[in-house]
């Protein structure tokens, strides 16, 4: 028997093919790559799923083939059989005869844990009809003589968990229906301190586990509400620009750049769903929902603009402070003799000489770089309604996400149920504080302190999405 | 704030762009680690992101930080020596004197304080925050003027004058503030206007230094002349209210109504002025003007420029969004859940063949053979299937040696009777059943028909066609059977 397993608690989940051991593991770990397939037998061999807190190992899922040949295999044992107390001796020997054999691989695989020390995590489908084909597997594991727990897995919508929970009993002393699909964070850690009755001195590390998850969700929430904050100030300072050529009106460019600014949007939006996506471990997702549009009359608007980016009110005015010096300095040169009609002439011929190398400007070129001209601008967006639009959207799918588990492998649905939605839910005290950053990103304030201050304001209102499961589950 | 802090934030500014195109998890895992080596260092707080830096990008010489720097003090001498040479040269021109007219107090005064303060009045205007610009009529235009003739703005000319290596990395530092205007915008601000008012210090400095050498070492005549009304007194009333800073410590450089009154002069027709010898206490209120109203206040403007600018510093360095998740990833325990490595591809089980029959024809008479505890109705679920039942066996539920005979009891079955195997479509087709059919596939011979019927289970407990669904792993066992006389029966469901 492994000290290792012993110390470090380890849960071996075994079962039938295809009855959710894949799935329970998936939810469990937080880890969507683990592979749930409709083919039965696809897990060959074991996979170990350690929990671990700062490279500590707190726990250990470990994710098993299914029994293939249990009617077979408690055949070979019986044969051996002699007495109850080396039943287990008796599994032994025959993982140790059978190993590599090629008639009891998957059998081999899935005991070697066990035999090791792992607790047992026996999973069935509790929505199908139990059958007597199952005893063999329950009295292979009985005879290993580890601690072990029952998990009814309702995979489909028939309920047969009544008769499932009657015959494990005879088996098992902990039952537990657990589904794998739909099941919140809550019972997730409940299920996880449930494990802790398997061996006493599972408890300490498995709570120590269950408060650091605890507190990791907290912290996803507080990045999600970050990235979430993020995106609104950089959605709301977006500006995109085209150039124009000479003698184009502006309208002639409007829907394309249009276009791009939206796209560019779009963009961002989709960039921050990876990312908080990302957040809570769902690497492998399909989205399916609208894209949102922006009605803006105030989107655009024309610059003229010149080298190093000077507008031409700027160059003008530049030019005439340029001349106003120049004929400063033409003053205190003649001392004073031209009683500063100099700087008085020059700023007119600075701002004269400026106007007219502004139009000059827009045509000129060095090397086919063009120095000036106009520049049609759009965004960034005066809607007031934008941000919230923004900001509505980016909850619901949080909301969507936080209620989701990694066995879950349908497209997360995003188009809004009916009723309020996640902006409206927003406290007023909380609406108006919000507002206000709104407000000073829209008037181009560029401290970079306001995502921060933006994400403390949305911290909590992305905590609710976990408190509000009926939003969270709605449109499965 | 030093040039060696702004090139930190430069790294600081690089490694945050490149860590944003790696993996979260192999962040999180390289950080915390660092995290927590800090932590037993007793790193604390802000100081946490520095020594971060340290680790993940330790400074060398040839970095874009220290070469920012290095650019940055570079351009920062050329601009103080053009500030200093502009300076004294202003200074020359203001201090001229060639034995024909005096150097003219109220010009050194137009110049040295009215037009410093008139700057001054101009220069604040910039540092006030953008809403408040906004709300005053005009100013726009006004520090759209003053910030485009601020001398910061020639740091970008005068780059080309740095070594390349240098000049790149000022190139980087200013695509990078032009990437993230909103983080590193207003560190790029007060770079500039403190690099404007280094060369305002410089400027005043140089011109200090200019009048102090023309005073010392040329012999200058000062009078005062304009071509406006002013009279003795009202000069007096005005050099008197500019002298209060010094008028108590230094009395000497307050200018008495004697020498205002015999230093005033006049453009006379042969362009000769007659100045008393008496005229020289004058420079010693010129220069009390120029430390006070000059260089002073654009020495504290440098020095408020330089506090501004490493505030601006340190807020890039703790308060950007990137930092805030670095901190999070460097100061929280992380928790790691996922399978250690990848899942090894799904490898199938036996080779796929072609069926050699087809599946049996509706009303065909077969022996049925229920599986490992079939729980329904044998000759119900066949009809179910539009079969028809000779004969019933069971195996895949008892010993080992009932399997046995129901092969044994097929075996004895006519030839050519389709043996039609009922299993539950809501199981998994197992290895013990294809172990099972290989068996019997050896006892029958070749040639023989055995369907494998799956059946489901309506709400009421009876037999039902499954759905489509539930059949792909029977048909993936059939054809992985390597029999091609097994044959998957599964009739289509009436839609």
């Amino acid at each position: 028997m492994s000290d290792a397993a012993r110390d470090v608690p380890t849960f071996a989940v075994v079962g039938h093919p295809n009855k959710g051991k894949s799935s329970i593991v998936s939810t469990l770990a937080h880890d969507d790559s683990v592979r749930i397939a409709p083919e039965p037998g696809t897990t060959r061999v074991c996979r170990k799923y350690p929990m671990k807190l700062d490279g500590r190992v707190q726990y250990v899922l470990v994710d098993t083939p299914g029994f293939q040949r249990a009617r077979k295999a408690l055949a070979w044992m019986r044969e051996r059989e002699t007495r109850a107390d080396l039943h287990r001796a008796v599994v032994e020997a025959f993982v140790a005869a059978e190993r590599g054999s090629g008639r009891f691989d998957d059998e081999c695989e899935l005991l070697t844990p066990v035999l090791e020390g792992a607790g047992i995590l026996y999973v069935v489908d509790g929505s199908v009809p139990y059958g007597p084909e199952y005893e063999p597997e329950m009295e292979i594991l009985r005879w290993t003589g580890e601690p072990s727990m029952a998990l009814i897995n309702p995979i489909g919508k028939a309920d047969h968990i009544a008769a499932w929970r009657a015959a494990l009993s005879q088996y098992f002393k902990i039952v537990r229906v657990f589904d794998a699909l739909t099941a919140p964070f809550e019972k997730r850690l409940e299920l996880l301190q449930a494990f802790g009755a398997l061996r006493e001195s599972w408890r300490a590390p498995l709570e120590e586990a269950v408060r650091a998850l605890t507190q990791e969700r907290e912290q996803v929430r507080a990045r999600v509400a970050r990235l979430i904050a993020e995106l609104l100030v950089d959605a709301l300072s977006l500006s995109v620009s085209k150039p124009l050529p000479d003698g184009v009106e502006p309208r002639e460019f409007e829907a394309a750049l249009e276009r791009e600014y939206h796209e560019a949007l779009r963009e961002r939006e989709r960039v921050a769903r990876l990312r908080v996506e990302e957040v809570y471990g769902h690497n492998e997702i399909e989205r399916r929902e609208d894209t949102f549009s922006l009605s803006d009359q105030d989107l655009f608007s024309v610059e003229h603009w010149v080298l190093w980016g000077l507008r031409r009110r700027q160059l003008v005015a530049t030019g005439a402070a340029g001349g106003a010096l120049a004929g400063g300095a033409l003053d205190a040169a003649v001392g004073g003799a031209s009683l500063m009609l100099g700087a008085v002439f020059g700023a007119a011929a600075g701002a004269a000489a400026a106007l007219w190398s502004s139009f000059r400007l827009e045509t000129a070129r060095i090397q086919g770089l063009p120095l000036g001209g106009r520049e049609l601008r759009c965004g960034p967006t005066r809607n007031r309604n934008f941000p919230w639009v923004l900001l509505g959207r980016a909850l619901h799918h949080n909301a969507r996400l936080a209620g989701r588990t990694h066995a879950d492998r349908g497209a997360l649905e995003l188009e809004e149920a009916g009723g309020p939605s996640w902006a409206e839910r927003i406290e007023s005290s909380r609406r108006t504080a919000l507002e206000r950053i709104f407000g000073r990103l829209r008037d181009g304030d560029t401290d970079p302190a306001l995502t921060e201050d933006l994400a403390l304001l949305l911290g909590p209102i992305v905590a609710q999405a976990d408190v509000a499961p009926g939003v969270s589950q709605a449109g499965r | 704030m030093s040039a060696q802090g702004l090139g930190r934030l430069v790294d600081l500014a690089l490694q945050l762009e490149a860590d944003s195109q790696r993996p979260a998890a192999e962040l999180r895992r390289r950080d915390r680690a660092l995290g927590q080596e800090l932590a037993r260092e007793g790193v604390r707080d802000d100081a946490v992101v520095t020594a971060w830096l340290a680790r993940v990008r330790p400074e060398t010489d040839e970095g874009v930080g220290p070469r920012s720097a290095r650019a940055l003090r570079g351009l920062s001498a050329l601009l103080a020596v053009l500030g200093a040479v502009l300076g004294s040269g202003a200074a020359g021109a203001l201090f001229y004197y060639d034995g024909t007219h005096p150097v003219n107090v109220v010009r050194v005064l137009g110049f040295f304080v009215g037009l410093q303060l008139l700057l001054l009045l101009g220069t604040s205007v910039l540092w006030l925050p953008p809403r408040w610009r906004r709300g005053i009529p005009g100013l726009e235009l006004v520090q759209d003027v003053l910030s485009l003739a601020s001398p910061g703005r020639w740091l970008r000319p005068l780059r080309r004058l740095l070594p390349a290596k240098q000049r790149e990395a000022a190139v980087r530092f200013g695509a990078l503030a032009l990437r993230h205007r909103r983080l590193y915008g207003e560190v790029e601000r007060w770079t500039w206007l403190s690099a404007s008012q280094l060369f305002g210090v410089a400027f005043h400095t140089g011109a200090l230094a200019s009048a102090l050498a023309l005073i010392a070492l040329t012999d200058l005549a000062f009078g005062w002349s304009t071509t406006l009304a002013v009279d003795p007194r009202t000069l007096e009333r005005v050099t008197h209210t500019l002298a209060l800073p010094w008028a108590a410590w230094w009395p000497e450089a307050v200018p008495s109504a004697e020498l205002i009154e015999a230093t005033q002069y006049f453009r006379g027709g042969d362009h000769t002025v007659q100045i008393p010898m008496r005229s020289a206490p004058w420079w010693r209120f010129c220069v009390a003007c120029m430390i006070t109203y000059a260089l002073l206040p654009r020495l504290v403007l440098f020095l408020f420029a330089r506090w501004q600018l490493g505030r601006a510093v340190r807020r890039a360095f703790a308060r950007q969004p990137a930092v805030l998740a670095l901190r999070d990833r460097l100061e929280h325990r992380l928790v790691e859940t996922e399978a250690e490595g990848t899942e090894a591809p799904p490898t199938p089980r036996g080779s796929a063949v072609r069926p050699a029959a087809p599946a049996p024809a509706r009303g065909t008479h077969c022996t049925a053979l229920a599986w490992s505890g079939f729980p329904l109705d044998v000759e119900a679920s066949l009809r179910c299937a539009g079969l028809v039942a000779d004969a019933v066996l069971r195996a895949g539920d008892g010993a080992l040696a009932d399997d046995a005979a129901a092969i044994e009891a097929l075996r004895r079955r006519p030839a050519g009777e389709v043996v039609a195997v009922l299993v539950k479509a809501w199981e998994p087709p197992l290895l013990e059943l294809q172990d099972f059919l290989r068996e019997l596939r050896a006892a029958l011979g070749d040639g023989r028909i055995v369907a494998l019927v799956p059946v489901a289970q309506d709400a009421a407990g009876g037999p039902a066609l499954p759905l489509e669904a539930a059949l792909g792993p029977w048909q993936s066992a059939v054809l992985r059977s390597g029999d091609p006389w097994l044959v998957l029966h599964a009739p289509e469901r009436d839609r």
